[in-house]
């Protein structure tokens, strides 16, 4: 009995010796050899909303579909970006790296979408990805005021995703920098029935989500992304265009680059971007397209739009370059009338395109009309550079121009007055000022100079005088993205005189209805 | 001595009862899982969200189905290798509670959104102290009664499960402790590696085996081909098997050595699995016309074909070259479904339907039942699962491999998926059929006149002379 007893023992003792021999050998070992890494560069640890997040993607169980490391072969740093490394889990317990791979890894993915695109493609993954089969996640989100928003969950896992792979984003930034200063556009193969068909069904595939099954903007997605997906019926981008749009994204907006796809499914998409256009019929109440409504459309846009657009409207104008998405390239982009005279009332959410709704029609008709000639290449480039603003034609014109009147006759802040001046601001201004004053709008994060702040009661120009605010907006700030805003009746640049002026005037604020 | 004075046919039942529930309400979550890769967005409620549905039925079919009808089996097998009654028939009722308790609280908290970060150890921790508690009171129970057996020898099958129950106490308080909480990336990595392989190796693997080993001299009327090879099996899996962990992390940022060292200690498992089945099947040599006539049996044997297939591979998968392609496929998941249900849910089915009658003492309900469970579990996975889902996953590494859009992935494995589903119907018919006789034939079954255990035992005393 005794001698059997120490032969059951023994095997009690070979589960416990060989449980300790492979924990020290394959569990320990290796712990103690990664001991003593150095977290790369650039690599924080996480803050406090990421760490929520990461609880919420532990959780909700996210890594059993989605890996959080890229392999050194079969062609994953092509497709992920940079390998994994071993300083880059530092901060990770517990790991998540998953064994399954149902939908893309995620180890590089902060920073490739917006977080516009992430509540979207959350709240129902088919919205963005109309082939994905990722579960939706609903309950991240509640509904305010009839419109669907992210609770804090939503922005705490938006957060983490966003900061997954953040050591080696600038190194992913530079490569795709290089990639689309290296990038040309080849010329497109013949447009066949075979090529559209591909086109269709690679557009309801990729891309109905956002831009709806007609193409029309109105996908599910809508909602939730600002700038708003483009409706392609309305526009009419040549084929190389959509062709580079496809292939680099359009970086500042949630349209992704679909550049995993081969080069001839991009020119199919082209193609069906191509047919999909149905240019819409200017109503009959429009007036004619005349020389004289040109020329007041070229006077206009001369003063309004060509500081971003540019003045053949290529994109290039001064403020241009800290525009984030860039301002559309006409010739490229080619909107019909009736988008250019839409867009002119609506603005573009998210964008530096402000709502211009306060124009007069004929003046929108006017710039809606000539934006068409700079479409199709009509106007010649000028003899000259033209002279730093504002310019002399500009000085000759008959309309309210303000820039060489001294301002001094100020009316009094009325309510009435501060009312259309609050709701003036929250159309035409905070877009980039941000709707507390502090710069911080939307458009406003990626301009360089960054708009001013009104809080701090600093001035770039005088003493924050009512006068001097007047007389900037009047004619705005050569070199930024700040337009002349003289199209506005003198009364309401009062108004929003003194609304600029109230965020850093408790007095005044305090007598805004 | 009488089987009878032994086994404790109410303990068998109901854990028995239990384990029917704990796959039967896993697998039916799995269908609606399986129809969600097809259609996102059918019945989309939170509680019902994918990969809640996924840690359900992983750890349902682990925890609830697997261990509990392990503990069936090894409530009527130890008793009756030990010769003498369970240590403690109330403590088996306790740990039966306990277990089920555990069973609830952990996959209601994952229903709720509440999973731990660790693979297949995704309860929370509290349904983590509830389970550790049930599995050591088992591991008490059995492995006491066999240390006070009176039985001169040392039945392998005693060896297995003594291996067993020691080494995943160990493995499961580690992943629920310094996976979950402790280790950080690849250090965590290797460990959970460690883990995930151990839980099917060490714990999964040495009781199925040590069943199979009961079972197949009984059922057979003989003894085991070869003691020898009963030992090499044995210890070749207990030393080379704990060690192969990482190979669930190939091309990770797991320290390179350990990863390289992982290939041939998997490479090695080759030998365990091929003595193991060569000793089941010479045992099974000249006996080959009586698995046909037998249910049980058919199992069993075709368990040991899928055994022997999944640890074939095991070692073939963890060649890097092979891993590049098929690893993050779901190669992988049809290799997991090959094991966990080809071979140990076989073996377990084929073990009860064996023991039934010598527990309930009744007939079968209709034995034609249990044939039509057979078959369409074995044509649903075949067929519908294990086929398409192999062949899928070379074609998804093919397709990462050069650079494909994911879209164009996910429209290739669709059919495969609805394939999938549609199998999962079958294998759903089948195991509900074979629930339904088991219990039917414990309400309504033709009463046995004579036991029939007394032949076996004489079998099993013949087995452990040889």
């Amino acid at each position: 009995m005794k001698r059997l007893e120490k032969f059951q023992t023994l095997f009690l003792v070979a589960g416990i010796g060989f449980f300790l021999i492979s924990f020290i050998g394959m569990g320990l070992a290796p712990w103690t050899t990664l001991k003593g890494l150095q977290p790369p560069p650039g690599y924080q640890p996480y803050s406090e909303l990421e760490k929520e997040g990461r609880t919420i993607y532990m959780e909700e169980g996210c890594w059993h579909c989605h890996t959080q490391f890229v392999r050194p072969v079969s062609n994953e740093p092509l497709y992920y970006g940079p390998v994994s490394s071993a300083a880059e889990y530092l901060y990770e317990v517990p790991q998540l790296f998953g064994t399954r791979r149902v939908g893309p890894d995620l180890w590089r993915e902060g920073g490739k979408r917006t977080d516009d695109w992430h509540y979207a493609h959350l709240y129902n993954p088919r919205f963005t990805v109309p082939w994905s089969v990722m579960p939706a996640f609903p309950w991240l989100f509640e509904k305010k005021d009839g419109k669907i928003v992210p609770t804090r969950r939503a922005k705490a896992l938006v957060a983490y995703l966003q900061a997954l792979g953040r050591d080696k984003r600038p190194l992913m930034d530079r490569q795709d920098s290089l990639f689309r200063a290296t990038f040309r556009v080849s010329s497109p193969p013949p447009r066949t029935q075979e090529l559209l068909d591909r086109g269709r069904t690679l557009f309801m595939r990729e891309c109905s989500g956002c831009h709806g099954e007609k193409g029309d903007g109105q996908g599910k997605a809508r909602p939730f992304l600002a700038p708003p997906p483009k409706n392609l019926t309305t526009v009419h981008p040549t084929l190389q265009y959509t062709f580079t749009v496809l292939t680099l994204g359009r970086p500042g907006t949630s349209m992704p680059n679909f550049r995993q796809y081969p080069d001839r499914d991009r020119w199919a998409l082209a193609y069906y971007v191509d047919f999909l256009f149905k240019n819409p019929p200017i109503p009959p109440e429009a007036p004619q397209k005349t020389s004289e409504l040109l020329a007041l459309g070229q006077q206009q846009y001369d003063q309004l739009c060509s500081s971003c657009h540019g003045p053949q409207g290529l994109g290039d104008g001064p403020a241009a370059a800290a525009l984030k998405p860039k301002p559309a390239i006409f010739p490229k982009l080619r909107p019909s009338v009736m988008h250019v005279w839409n867009t002119l009332k609506s603005g573009v959410r998210g964008t530096g395109m402000v709502s211009y709704a306060s124009l007069p029609d004929s003046v929108r008709w006017a710039l809606a009309y000539y934006v068409e000639e700079l479409t199709k290449g009509k106007v010649p480039p000028p003899a000259q550079p033209a002279p730093p603003a504002p310019s002399p034609a500009a000085t000759s014109k008959p309309s309210a121009r303000a820039t060489t009147k001294p301002a001094s006759n100020a009316p009094a802040p009325t309510p009435e007055l501060l009312a259309r001046g609050k709701q003036l601001f929250a159309q035409t201004c905070v877009p980039c000022h941000g709707i507390n004053g502090d710069g911080k709008g939307p458009a406003g994060a990626a301009l360089n100079p960054p708009p001013a702040d009104f809080t701090d009661n600093q001035w770039l120009s005088g003493t924050g005088k009512v006068e001097e605010i007047f007389q900037t907006i009047t004619d705005g700030r050569p070199g930024t993205a700040m337009a002349p805003y003289n199209f506005l009746p003198e009364k309401d640049r009062w108004a929003l005189a003194y609304i600029v002026k109230s965020f850093s005037d408790p007095a005044l604020r305090k007598k805004i209805p | 001595m009488h089987e009878r004075a032994v086994v404790n046919g109410k303990l068998v039942r109901a854990y028995t009862y239990m384990a029917m529930v704990g796959i039967v309400i896993p697998l039916f979550f799995a269908l609606i899982m399986s129809a969600k890769l097809v259609w996102p967005d059918f019945w989309a409620v939170s509680w019902l969200q994918f990969a809640r549905l996924r840690v359900f039925h992983t750890n349902g079919v682990i925890y609830g189905w697997l261990g509990l009808s392990f503990m069936a089996i090894l409530h009527y097998i130890v008793p009756k290798m030990s010769g003498r009654p369970l240590l403690s028939e109330r403590l088996s009722w306790v740990t039966l509670f306990l277990w089920i308790l555990a069973l609830t609280v952990g996959l209601g908290a994952e229903l709720a959104g509440k999973i731990q970060a660790v693979e297949y150890a995704e309860f929370p921790w509290y349904a983590d102290i509830l389970f550790a508690l049930a599995f050591v009171l088992a591991g008490i129970n059995m492995l006491g009664t066999i240390f006070r057996s009176g039985e001169k020898q040392l039945y392998v099958s005693a060896w297995y499960f003594i291996l067993g129950f020691a080494f995943t106490t160990l493995n499961f308080v580690m992943a629920n402790t310094i996976s979950a909480y402790a280790a950080p990336g690849a250090a965590g990595a290797a460990i959970t590696g460690l883990w995930i392989h151990n839980a099917v190796g060490l714990f999964i693997t040495p009781l199925g085996v040590g069943i199979v080993y009961y079972m197949l001299p009984i059922i057979l009327k003989k003894p085991i081909y070869s003691h020898l090879l009963s030992l090499i099996g044995f210890w070749t899996l207990a030393f080379f098997y704990p060690l192969g962990g990482s190979h669930h992390y190939f091309f990770s940022p797991i320290p390179w050595w350990v990863q390289i060292l992982a290939v041939p200690l998997t490479a090695v498992l080759f030998v365990v699995v091929v003595t193991v089945v060569y000793n089941w099947v010479m045992t099974l040599k000249g006996s080959w016309h009586q698995v046909p006539k037998s249910v049980a049996l058919m199992f069993i044997v075709t368990g040991i074909i899928a055994y022997m297939t999944t640890c074939t591979q095991g070692p073939f998968q963890a060649f890097l070259s092979v891993q590049k392609v098929i690893h993050f496929t779901d190669w992988v998941v049809a290799h997991a479904h090959l094991a966990l249900l080809g071979a140990f849910t076989y073996f377990n089915l084929g073990s009860l339907i064996y023991i039934w009658p010598r527990v309930t003492g009744r007939a079968f309900y209709k034995p034609s039942l249990n044939w039509w469970g057979y078959w369409l579990i074995t044509f649903g996975f075949y067929v519908f699962y294990f086929a398409p889902l192999t062949i899928l996953g070379v074609v998804q590494g093919a397709l990462w491999q050069s650079l494909t859009p994911f879209a164009e992935v996910i429209r290739v494995s669709l059919p495969m998926w609805f394939m999938r589903h549609l199998g999962g119907w079958f294998i759903y018919a089948g195991l509900l059929m074979i629930a339904f006789n088991l219990w039917k034939t414990a309400r309504a079954g033709r009463p046995l006149e004579t036991p029939t255990d007394e032949a076996d035992l004489h079998a099993l005393h013949a087995a452990r002379h040889a």
